[in-house]
């Protein structure tokens, strides 16, 4: 071990001891009644001085149509409420998938079984209906990119259920 | 950070890059305004009983994931434990309602459901650190769910003998201290009035873990693991104005929870309801929750089998040690 190592070591052990005995000293000091009511008293002038300055830029806020702290506070307040109701609706969700036996696996593949033969029963008929001219154009387009859109809605919502069985299952 | 001039071939100890900090894999399963209820899956799975963690409300829970051979969630993970661990997050000001009350019953007890679902588990074995073991009591007396072990580290339950700054409770009990106000105005107690109070009752001076570094300012890994402590210590975060209030009121002040007098929505909070496997251990070193802060818990709780231990070390000592310490390996394997 180098000399330069030893001297560190030792100063190390010298400054740990001081910075002790200093600590204890200073905990000692500021366990006093007079820094006790010291601290109350700046307490109190520092609350006076963020009082005025939050009432002041209120005021401003209020002046100039800008929204607040409290403003935004309440907004995020709204956001954690929503936010809680829709946690209490997968708790619940996830309580009776796990719950109700009848609910299985199967039950929900033949869902999407019969969804995906209405979709494909409805897709049959648009395109059957095509031939009846210019005017009947739009509506199929629109009535076909809602089919689709409510087809992966319908697939989106049996894919979502059956992998938070599958969490629930193993 | 002012750039000195080093002299050549000096390292440079204190880099001003984000250190990275978490090393071990996770999921977030479930989240919740701030909170996430993160998911350590086992090395290899051989527990039965995964391990709910509840971190602090002062600091950073990363502290229980430091780094690679200093993280105590790695330690569970490799004994073939599933973890999940439930992080507060960071509040801010529209968290200032936040009581007590609010992270048990919507927080900590639907974490802890959530936990049962993934997991698929009979029961847990909840873990508290800190001020997340006073909210792992308060939960576990009040808990429908099943809760076969509860261990808490440094858990301050007792405030009858806080053995540092006496005046100042004394002050806060017969009025002559009054923060209400301040902390109202402010909403959360901010971070740095966290660190600023804790350090002065703690150790206001702290120049050794400077001249350790210094000794070893050639040892690479020393200096990274020196850094990522550093960045946990300095990483308080703003305390809910709500809750903080209670803590002073309810806990300091009337000591509540202790003496069974302690409501939380109009539940009452017994520890006679208790009933889990309980492990209460403190440290040597620990100036901040000192032994008679953490002992008394022991005889106020119904469970058959309940073990108390003092062990050598400081107030996170164990979290960052690596692994699990031998102790708790083997009050766990019988329990799990």
């Amino acid at each position: 071990m180098s000399d330069k190592s030893m001297k560190l070591k030792d100063l190390t052990r010298l400054v740990a001891n001081y910075e002790k005995d200093l600590n204890n000293f200073i905990k000692d000091k500021l366990n006093d009644n007079q820094v006790v009511a010291l601290a109350n008293t700046e307490m109190e002038k520092h609350l006076k001085k963020v009082r005025f300055l939050r009432r002041f830029s209120e005021i401003i806020a209020h002046q100039f149509n800008f929204p607040t702290r409290d403003d935004l506070a309440n907004v995020s307040r709204l956001v954690m409420q929503l936010e809680d109701r829709l946690d209490h609706i997968e708790e619940m969700l996830i309580q009776t998938l796990g719950e109700n036996g009848s609910i299985m696996e199967e039950d929900l593949q033949t869902i999407e079984g019969e969804a995906n033969q209405q979709m494909n029963r409805e897709e049959a008929d648009l395109k059957a209906g095509e031939g009846e001219g210019e005017k009947n154009s739009l509506r199929n387009r629109v009535l076909e990119t809602l089919s689709q859109l409510g087809k992966q809605a319908v697939k989106d919502s049996i894919q979502d259920a059956l992998s938070q069985r599958g969490n629930l299952r193993g | 950070m002012a750039d000195f001039p080093r002299k050549r071939g000096t390292p440079r100890i204190i880099e001003q890059s984000e250190i990275p900090v978490g090393p071990t894999p996770r999921k977030a399963i479930w989240r919740k305004n701030k909170a996430t209820l993160w998911y350590y899956p086992a090395a290899v799975k051989k527990k039965r009983t995964p391990m709910f963690l509840i971190y602090s409300l002062v600091n950073q829970a990363f502290i229980l994931d430091l780094a690679p051979g200093a993280s105590m969630i790695e330690g569970f993970t490799e004994q073939g434990y599933d973890v999940y661990l439930l992080d507060f997050g960071i509040p801010g000001y529209e968290d200032k309602n936040i009581s007590l009350a609010d992270y048990i019953f919507d927080y900590i007890q639907p974490g802890a459901r959530r936990a049962l679902w993934h997991s698929k588990a009979e029961d847990l074995t909840v873990i508290g650190y800190c001020l997340g073991g006073t909210l792992a009591v308060m939960y576990a007396a009040i808990a429908t769910e099943p809760i076969k072990n509860l261990i808490l580290f440094a858990a301050p339950i007792d405030f009858k003998n806080i053995p540092y700054m006496s005046n100042w409770h004394q002050a806060l009990r017969e009025g002559g201290l009054k923060p209400e106000g301040l902390i109202d105005e402010y909403g959360v107690v901010p971070a740095q009035a966290m660190e600023f109070g804790l350090r002065l009752m703690t150790a206001p001076i702290n120049v050794t873990p400077y001249l350790a570094l210094l000794g070893r300012m050639n040892d690479k890994k020393y200096i990274e693991k020196w850094r990522k402590f550093d960045k946990w210590v300095k990483g308080h975060v703003p305390f809910a104005g709500t809750a903080f209030k209670e803590l002073l009121h309810e806990m300091v002040v009337k000591n509540k929870l202790i003496k069974n007098k302690l409501y939380l929505r109009q539940k009452k909070v017994n520890l006679k309801d208790i009933k889990a496997n309980l492990l209460v251990v403190s440290t040597e070193g620990d100036d901040l929750i000192p032994e008679e802060m953490v002992k008394p818990l022991v005889k106020k709780v119904s469970s058959r089998d309940k073990t108390y231990l003092r062990v050598k070390g400081g107030h996170v000592t164990l979290a960052i040690r690596g692994g699990l310490p031998e102790f708790l390996t083997k009050w766990l394997d019988r329990r799990s």
